[in-house]
């Protein structure tokens, strides 16, 4: 027996899917800032290895927040969350990289490098005396004086990502990941004075 | 059909096939001293202090831009939609003066230009958000060239206009009876200066692409 109050099938249906378009806007929102949350530190870190300025990591976390943004509701849960916004965050600092119009040069001489991290600390300190902060910040520095293939590979592993995780992020073979990490550890290495 | 995650695969295992020494390189390469030092370097890299940000004002600030950029593709087809029934209704229906109905007629299809390209342009970009990183540097290249080819357009399409202007200026000048020349003057001033300032933007963006190209081959 129908009730009285119930709607037709037709008008269920149109009413369902207003419903289900309204959430969806809402979920979009929510499922957004649940992922910037969430993953807040491992994008600001990622961008500290790219950029020294402030002003301008500040811009390019927007920029990744804009561009996680859009694409959103192309995720379709075939990786995981974390592997997702990091490649949208590479994807947004290779490009920024790849101008070179605020950047600091990528090609600069690695002795040069070394020399102005070690006067940036007054004395030539070994890097394991220095303070946690201290450290922090060669270490960053270090980094962005890396090539572009090993600034994507060392962020990621510094981040603890596995090198499943990283050839998903970065789109390369395992193989290449261990290729790239061994030769971005040797000029880090270099860089930091630890050889 | 290959996807460019399988290409960039591709490509890198044809370069670990061809270079079969890359291992044994890599063997040459000393990691010791900081491998014995990475967790150290690990720890101290993940508690670097973090700039916490107010999630709700990046989301509204998110929004923001996202409608903006909308908005302002949406506010060029308006004025394009405006344009074209101007036109129609001022040559079929309003008994409009020549000139005017040809500067509109002109005026709606270069503005149909522009927002063609607008939207490809638009499409584009937004469309490789979610690309590999190697991706992006191509996809920076070939932002560059869109931004080359729009300028190129904007830059050209000053010399129609300037003609069209110009003889919509005259038509109208001849019958009001008043002499064009103060009009002429301001008009062809005002698309000189557009020309100019197109012209430098687009030195400006060559340069950097000529940059980037640098960058990208060595």
């Amino acid at each position: 027996m129908h009730n009285s109050l119930e709607l037709p099938l037709q008008q269920k249906d149109l009413f369902i899917r207003r419903a289900v378009e309204d959430n969806s806007a809402l979920d979009h929102q929510a499922t957004f800032t649940q992922w910037m949350t969430e993953h807040e530190r491992l994008l600001r870190h990622i961008i500290t290895g790219f950029e020294a300025k402030p002003a301008i990591q500040d811009e390019l976390y927007q920029e990744v927040a804009l561009n996680i943004w859009r694409a959103l509701p192309k995720f379709r849960n075939d990786s995981s969350v974390k592997t997702f916004v990091a490649r949208i965050a590479h994807n947004v600092l290779a490009t920024h990289v790849a101008k070179a119009v605020r950047t600091i040069k990528a090609d600069q001489d690695l002795t040069n490098v070394d020399q102005d991290a070690e006067r940036d600390n007054s004395e030539p300190t070994p890097f394991q005396s220095l303070d946690k902060e201290q450290r922090q910040k060669k270490l960053a520095k270090a980094i962005r004086q890396l090539k572009l293939e090993h600034q994507q590979v060392i962020t990621l592993a510094l981040e603890g990502m596995s090198y499943q995780e990283i050839a998903d992020v970065l789109s390369i073979t395992t193989n290449l990941v261990g290729v790239r990490l061994k030769r971005s550890k040797a000029a880090l290495s270099q860089l930091l004075g630890a050889a | 059909m290959n996807t460019r995650k399988d290409k960039n695969v591709d490509k890198d295992n044809d370069l670990m096939n061809i270079n079969s020494t890359v291992d044994e390189l890599n063997d040459d390469i000393d990691t010791s001293a900081i491998d014995e030092q990475w967790a150290a370097l690990t720890q101290d890299w993940q508690d670097q202090p973090v700039e916490h940000t107010d999630v709700n004002a990046l989301l509204k600030q998110t929004k923001r831009r996202t409608i903006k950029a909308k908005l302002l593709f949406g506010s060029n087809i308006l004025a394009t939609v405006g344009l074209l029934y101007s036109w129609l209704y001022g040559w079929l229906w309003g008994n409009w003066e020549r000139p005017l109905v040809n500067y509109l007629g002109f005026g709606t299809v270069i503005s149909i230009i522009f927002c063609y390209f607008e939207y490809k342009i638009r499409q584009k970009a937004w469309g490789n958000i979610d690309d590999t990183p190697d991706m992006a540097i191509n996809n920076a290249i070939e932002g560059y060239y869109s931004s080359l080819n729009y300028i190129k357009l904007t830059k050209w399409s000053c010399l129609p206009f300037a003609v069209l202007a110009n003889y919509h200026l005259y038509e109208v000048a001849t019958e009001a009876e008043k002499s064009p020349v103060k009009g002429f003057i301001i008009l062809n001033l005002f698309i000189l200066v557009i020309y100019v300032i197109t012209h430098a933007f687009g030195v400006k963006r060559q340069k950097e692409l000529d940059s980037l190209l640098d960058k990208t081959k060595n």
